[in-house]
């Protein structure tokens, strides 16, 4: 080792300090906790709510739900990949397609996120999650020797009946299952070879529940209660030019007739998300009178997804070591599109933390639409900015309202679905396959909710407009859960 | 051809606007760039785009704060403020602008200020829960800690996230009830965030409360798993070297040390760096820190930043300019009467031989029974010079039954005037020292 030159230390210093002036000043000795924005694990991104057939026996129709949290959940993540938050409480709900008012509620809890030692942990000796448990190699079964971590999540059926429990504000709670298992992330053809094919890219699109990977299809729980429900990770569903939208610029917005060619890029591409879902049978749900704006008469609920923490305690008085709270409800979502466009800044933490019986009050932003004032503002059009009670009456309260009395709606991938639903001459028994009636996979609700905000209020003239992207990066799964197979992590649409 | 435009426009407006939306785009890099970085390049481009919408201005602000905390480069608080001040210029209502104002005097130690910007976001928005936290970081600067408490539990009882939850674990910390405290801080980290920054934080703390309370190995675990997470994160990398440190790691610490004080040469690393340099016997490594140290003093006070408790603990503990350590802890206790204020202001008390004076500080420094062995080494070395032999040997003993090895210059001497005052006990009566 030899010495540094004094004089080369002294510059070396002055060249540290030089950088560091500006941060020096005044940045002395604090160091805040974080004041966050942004809650990936609390994150809804879409709600999924359609009528199909229970995932082991094509006779029964059952309702399906499938919520998709954690936006962003990189693939090639490497270290821990994205989990469950085992703090937050995530649940569906099924209200009243009319108020909003909550009927019956699915909470699904989780596991510890990070456990040190078995039994979370097969083997605390290892940097591996996946690949290495007590056994090195290949996950075959989830769960086995060679999946050292897997998160477990247990589901409650809350419903108002009150009958024999009073415990819960007159609810009744009874818990469906438990020590239900989720399967492994899509580490890449080596550690969860069931999810890939030969050249290490996730298979998805499967037209039954046998043609499923495995890893999936033993992660698909038949509940004794009729219930079946699945959770993990999976491929994002949504799709939209955001990229090409934020960069104004960019003429692949501008190309092609009303944005219609698909030749924008989908900024979602090659992410993907955590899903929890659930099929309730039809028979199983209660079923409300309601009316539709398009469509007229309906029979059918209401559905939307929440993820709420439990608060805590801290006055200084009780000085007990038990001091969780109630839960509070951090995060909230129905219809695709409501609080991300059309509710404004200042009332979007307060839609989160509000149910949707109290909707009323945000009633005026979709009444009259920001977008389309903004639109006119800057461009000089004349689309409808007030009156709007065709958006008021999809949007207001926000639940998904799903006809459970159609029949089974066509999946992507079938002959005759349309990404436009209805605008796209996909009905079923004279109702919308798509949103506004529930929401399937691959609906592209972009331009479905730019053509309704264009066309409104008496739709005299349909036109469709977009955003150039028409289609997932993924092909999605026609049987339950639905969503596509989560991205390999080395080998994703994304990084190719 | 036009309407597209218009609806591209529209969207990209809308969308934009939406903080806690998935447009706001990957929480994570793609690329080896820090997320903040792309954040801030891409908003950037956004607010030259769009001049009149403030909620771009106000996410490029937030992303402004975030760099700021990433970097302890303090240039971004200015940045932020004109950012933040765009968006109110454009809507005098805007509610998270307000806040984020609130948020840069705050960081900038300007606690009435932010005080003032906090309530005028909540009479916009009462339930604006960032507003509750700011109200309730400045009480807990100022000493108020039933205030920072009701404050927090608002924040906590509006929105349970590892904002409230991190906060409110620091308070319980603070106010001595450190088992609750590392229990919600683990709630934080299982909360996560956006940036992972943000739960690095939070493990970094984590494990110093660990660490604090003598339970070396829990803190290694947090540290350990914290490094699998964030290598290359400040806060860790300081927990890393104190751990190290207090398994008497000193090249390892010395490592860790270096590397924390590469990405954000801050203060406290600056000087535990220094320290252990003194342990291991490298005299002029140590002098070398020193040098860092006031040269920071120097800028500092070049740029019109006043004196900070932190540094007059430095000039206290090695004994140079006195009389100035004193001054400016007894300034910055009158400015905010914290704990951390209390203790410093009895140590420079201490040092500059006012004992009676430094044994009224420490006793409102140990008043929240704060789990901190300085507190209650300091407590025992005044309590020493003033002939209480039995509280002094109270005091240090529960220091170093609290943390051993709370500090690697400081635990010595801890123990040295222990056996010291043991010593005594036999070999003399108790009898008031002679100044």
């Amino acid at each position: 080792m030899r010495r540094v030159p004094r004089s080369r230390a002294v510059m070396a210093l002055a060249t540290l300090l030089l950088t560091f002036v500006n941060g020096l000043a005044g940045a002395a000795s604090h160091s805040d906790a974080p004041l966050i924005k942004q809650d990936p694990q609390a994150n809804l991104t879409d709600v999924y709510a359609f009528v199909g057939t229970k995932y082991n026996d094509p006779r029964e129709k059952v309702l399906n739900v499938v919520v998709h949290v954690r936006p962003f959940s990189e693939p090639g993540d490497g270290v821990i990949y994205d989990r469950f938050a085992d703090d937050a409480r995530y649940s569906i709900h099924i209200a009243d397609p009319t108020t909003g008012a909550e009927v019956m509620r699915y909470d699904f809890s989780f596991s510890n996120v990070n456990p040190t030692s078995p039994p979370g942990l097969k083997n605390p000796n290892t940097i591996l999650s996946y690949g290495r448990g007590t056994e090195i190699g290949p996950i075959t079964n989830v769960g086995d020797a060679r999946q050292n971590f897997v998160q477990t999540y247990s589901v409650t059926r809350v419903t108002a009946d009150g009958a024999s429990s009073k415990d819960n504000g007159g609810r009744q709670t009874l818990v469906l299952g438990n020590g239900l298992l989720t399967p492994p992330p899509n580490v890449g053809a080596r550690t969860t070879p069931f999810y890939n094919d030969a050249n290490g890219r996730a298979v998805s699109g499967a037209t039954s529940f046998a043609a499923l990977d495995q890893y999936t299809r033993q992660t698909v729980f038949g509940l004794s209660s009729g219930e079946a429900v699945f959770a993990g990770p999976r491929e994002d569903g949504f799709f939209a030019d955001t990229p090409g939208i934020f960069d104004l610029l960019d003429p692949r917005i501008l190309a092609g007739g009303l944005g219609q060619n698909g030749t924008g890029v989908d900024g979602f591409k090659g992410f993907n998300v955590l899903a929890y879902a659930i099929q309730i049978p039809l028979d199983r749900l209660p079923s409300f009178e309601y009316q539709s704006p398009f469509f007229g008469a309906q029979t059918g609920v209401g559905v939307y997804a929440s993820v709420s923490r439990p608060s805590v305690t801290i006055r200084l008085a009780s000085r007990e070591p038990r001091s969780e709270g109630p839960f509070v409800q951090v995060n909230r979502m129905g219809n695709p599109l409501f609080n991300e466009v059309l509710v404004a800044l200042k009332d979007k933490d307060n839609y989160n933390r509000r149910t949707p019986t109290d909707d009323a009050a945000f009633a005026t932003y979709a009444r009259n639409p920001e977008v389309a004032v903004l639109i006119n503002t800057v461009f000089g059009t004349s689309f409808a900015t007030s009156n709007r009670e065709d958006l008021v009456a999809v949007f207001i309260p926000d639940v998904l309202r799903v006809n459970t009395a159609t029949g089974l709606v066509r999946l992507a991938g079938e002959a005759g679905f349309s990404r436009l639903g209805f605008l796209g001459g996909d009905t079923t028994n004279g109702v919308s396959g798509g949103w506004p009636n529930g929401r399937r996979l691959g609906d592209d609700v972009v331009d479905i909710a730019l053509t309704a905000v264009a066309s409104g209020p008496t739709y005299a003239a349909i036109t469709v407009v977009g955003d150039n992207i028409n289609a997932n990066d993924q092909v999605y799964n026609q049987v339950f859960p639905y969503s596509a197979t989560p991205h390999a992590g080395p080998t994703n649409r994304k990084d190719p | 051809m036009r309407r597209i435009t218009v609806v591209a426009v529209a969207l990209a407006l809308a969308l934009g606007s939406t903080p806690s939306a998935r447009a706001a785009g990957p929480a994570r890099p793609a690329t080896n760039q820090p997320a903040v970085d792309q954040a801030i390049e891409r908003l950037s481009a956004r607010t030259r785009q769009h001049r009149d919408d403030p909620s771009g201005w106000t996410a490029l602000a937030d992303a402004f704060m975030q760099k700021a905390r990433e970097t302890a480069d303090s240039a971004y608080y200015r940045r932020a403020e004109l950012a933040f001040e765009r968006a109110r210029a454009l809507d005098a209502a805007d509610v998270p602008a307000t806040v984020g104002l609130a948020r840069v005097h705050s960081a900038r130690h300007e606690f009435e200020k932010s005080i003032e910007w906090a309530k005028r976001a909540l009479e916009l928005d009462p339930k604006n829960a960032g507003a509750y936290g700011l109200l309730g970081d400045a009480a807990l600067e100022l000493g108020d800690y039933e205030a920072a408490t009701e404050h927090y539990q608002q924040m906590l009882d509006l929105r349970p996230d590892i904002s409230s939850y991190s906060r409110s674990a620091h308070l319980l910390f603070v106010t001595g009830d450190a088992r609750r405290a590392a229990w919600l801080m683990d709630r934080a980290i299982k909360a996560g965030a956006g940036y992972a920054e943000n739960t690095a934080w939070c493990r970094g703390q984590l494990a110093l409360m660990h660490l604090n309370t003598g339970n070396l190995l829990a803190a290694e675990q947090v540290v350990e798993q914290a490094m699998s997470l964030t290598p290359a994160n400040y806060h860790v990398l300081f927990a890393q070297g104190r751990v190290r440190a207090a398994r008497q790691d000193y090249a390892g610490a010395i490592d860790s040390y270096r590397r924390a004080s590469a990405i954000a040469p801050q203060h406290e690393v600056v000087v535990a760096l220094g320290q252990l340099y003194v342990v291991t016997g490298d005299r002029v490594s140590a002098d070398r820190q020193w040098a860092v140290v006031e040269t920071i003093d120097k800028l500092n006070k070049a740029n019109g930043v006043t004196g900070d408790l932190q540094l007059a603990r430095f000039l206290a503990d090695l004994d140079r300019r006195l009389p100035e350590a004193l001054s400016i802890a007894q300034a910055e206790y009158k400015r905010r009467p914290n704990v951390f204020a209390a203790d410093t202001l009895a140590w420079a008390y201490y040092k500059n031989g006012r004992y009676g004076e430094a044994k009224r500080a420490i006793a409102k420094a140990l008043a929240q029974r704060t789990p901190d062995a300085s507190f209650l080494f300091h407590a025992g070395m005044i309590h020493a010079r003033l002939g209480d032999r039995v509280s002094a040997q109270r005091y240090l003993a529960q220091a170093l039954s609290l943390n051993p090895s709370f500090n690697p210059v400081d635990a010595p001497l801890a123990a040295a005037t222990l056996a010291d005052l043991g010593a005594q006990a036999t070999d003399a009566p108790d009898e008031a020292p002679r100044p």
